[in-house]
């Protein structure tokens, strides 16, 4: 399997606080690999520093053979490059479909704007039937379908899910996690952040583990023992 | 109704539509790039100059607009790009600082080159009205100005719901890091806002400086104008800066017309001071 993102002990800092620490994982096209970690350990954090959000302090971002390291947001999803992120983050006074539009926005996804949004509303029927809705009047769920759609439309070869299941129904985990195994079926490679141990494990094909910021523990997803991975995760 | 009470909401409801498009850019500024210009007045008086150097060449301030705004969005667009965008991020008083600076160089560069007499954009239509019966009238410079405030707004609101870049703007005022995890520019984002805030003031500015005169240091009196169309309207609401516009332009005229031509300014600022402690959020806040 070829290699599709690969970071290289990459340090990140929240002004004198080091949030991450030679962080290095590699990303295979077409699989599913999940980041799993407590609260602060550093997930969210190296994730935004992948999309550029935060400043990379030191070690490499390289996507498909290409060097990222420190690109504008806007360009690196432009490469490709999707990031749902933790809480969802969608434009709440705009229109569902608006939130959706939006996210075809780079020129290279416009013209399949219109295919996408189908698309999307196939995946998620519910998200037609709201589509003049206001975003931020949506259930919680019903947000989590929105965000991934609006990732959607850009079409991504590499997306993030961050916490996707943070705050949602049973029942509605389920839905959702099935969508994204569709989506992984259909080719595009997924990263998912994750504070649920077992459900991570069942998700993904191979696992990392942070803790405090480092990165403490990876290895196949089937083969590595939920003891083992809790134990790293909670650093005893 | 009396004529003169009429004649007097007419002309407030006129003298509305202006003020409506004079707040717009600011309001649009101040709900999506998060920045107080305090140098929007002078903006606006700065468009009148450019006007006046092309009315040299052209004899009328209306087509002078055909360069007065792509210049205007120039400015805004650069002067965002090059200064504004550097300090977006690190607190409310750099921008503050950076914007009134600018206010006090418009002023003097205008002064400069310009000297501190009062000018007008002559216009033939300025002595031209309609009349409505005996003693009603509607100056036609005043109703054209209030078409065009209002024809402003309803393009902008248009732009704003229907454009990518539109879209991208507004997407960028409810959450600047998802605008850009979906590919938006910010930096350019906001320039673009900037630009489009400045072609609203060219075009306001121009027909300011057709109905009245101005000189090098008016512009903060129409910074307090667009200050309380803001403030009544709401933040970033284009459609609340409408009817703030009218709102504010009535009372004036009107009150002025009941309480005393001498009142007027400050039946305007009362009105405003009841809006901030009644409704601070505006009238049409989301």
């Amino acid at each position: 399997m070829s290699e599709i993102l690969r970071v290289e002990g990459i340090d990140v800092f929240y002004d004198d606080f080091q949030a991450v620490q030679q962080a290095s994982f590699t990303v295979n096209k077409g699989e599913i690999v999940s980041l799993i970690g407590t609260n602060g350990a550093g997930k969210t954090t190296l994730m935004r520093a992948i999309g550029g959000v935060l400043p990379i302090s030191a070690g490499k971002v390289w996507y498909d053979g290409q060097d990222i390291t420190g690109m504008m947001p806007h360009k690196i999803v432009d490469l490709g490059v999707s990031y749902v992120p933790e809480g969802r983050h969608l434009f709440n006074r705009m229109s569902v479909k608006d939130n959706l539009i939006m996210g075809s926005y780079m020129p290279r996804a416009r013209k399949n704007a219109k295919a996408n949004l189908e698309k999307v509303y196939e995946l998620f029927p519910i998200l037609k039937e709201k589509a003049e809705q206001a975003a931020g009047a949506l259930s919680g769920g019903q947000q989590q379908m929105v965000a991934i759609g609006r990732a959607l439309m850009g079409e991504p070869r590499v997306v993030c899910f961050d916490e996707i299941a943070l705050g949602l129904a049973p029942t509605i985990i389920k839905d959702i996690y099935a969508r994204v195994r569709e989506l992984n079926a259909e080719g595009m490679t997924l990263i998912l952040v994750e504070q649920d141990v077992r459900r991570s494990l069942k998700q993904s094909q191979r696992a990392y583990v942070m803790l405090k910021g480092k990165v403490v523990l990876e290895g196949d997803s089937r083969s590595l023992t939920e003891e083992e991975v809790s134990k790293a995760y909670f650093g005893m | 109704m009396d004529a003169a009470l009429i004649q007097s909401i007419i002309q407030g409801l006129l003298m509305g539509g202006l003020y409506a498009a004079v707040g717009l850019g600011m309001s649009m500024i101040f709900g999506i790039v998060r920045i107080t210009n305090l140098a929007h007045g002078d903006f606006l008086i700065l468009a009148c100059y450019i006007s006046l150097i092309f009315m040299g060449v052209i004899n009328n301030p209306i087509v002078t607009l055909v360069f007065v705004v792509p210049i205007m969005f120039f400015i805004g667009f650069s002067m965002q790009r090059s200064l504004l965008n550097r300090v977006i991020g690190r607190g409310d008083e750099p921008p503050l600082l950076i914007t009134f600076g600018l206010s006090i160089i418009v002023q003097n560069l205008l002064l400069y080159f310009f000297t501190a007499d009062a000018q007008r954009l002559h216009s033939n239509l300025l002595l031209e009205s309609i009349s409505l019966g005996e003693r009603v009238r509607i100056p036609v410079l005043w109703l054209i100005s209030c078409i065009v405030g209002v024809a402003i707004i309803l393009v902008l609101g248009l732009y704003m719901k229907n454009t990518y870049m539109g879209r991208a703007i507004r997407a960028t005022s409810d959450d600047t890091e998802a605008a850009q995890l979906v590919g938006v520019n910010i930096k350019s984002a906001y320039g673009i806002a900037m630009g489009i805030a400045m072609m609203t003031a060219a075009v306001s500015g121009v027909f300011i400086g057709m109905v009245f005169t101005f000189y090098p240091s008016t512009g903060p009196s129409y910074l307090i104008i667009a200050f309380a169309v803001v403030v009544i309207g709401g933040i970033g609401s284009i459609y609340g800066t409408l009817a703030a516009g009218l709102i504010f332009g009535l009372a004036q005229v009107v009150g002025g017309y009941i309480v005393g031509p001498q009142y007027q300014q400050l039946i305007g600022y009362v009105i405003l001071l009841i809006m901030l402690v009644l409704r601070p959020q505006g009238l049409f806040q989301r």
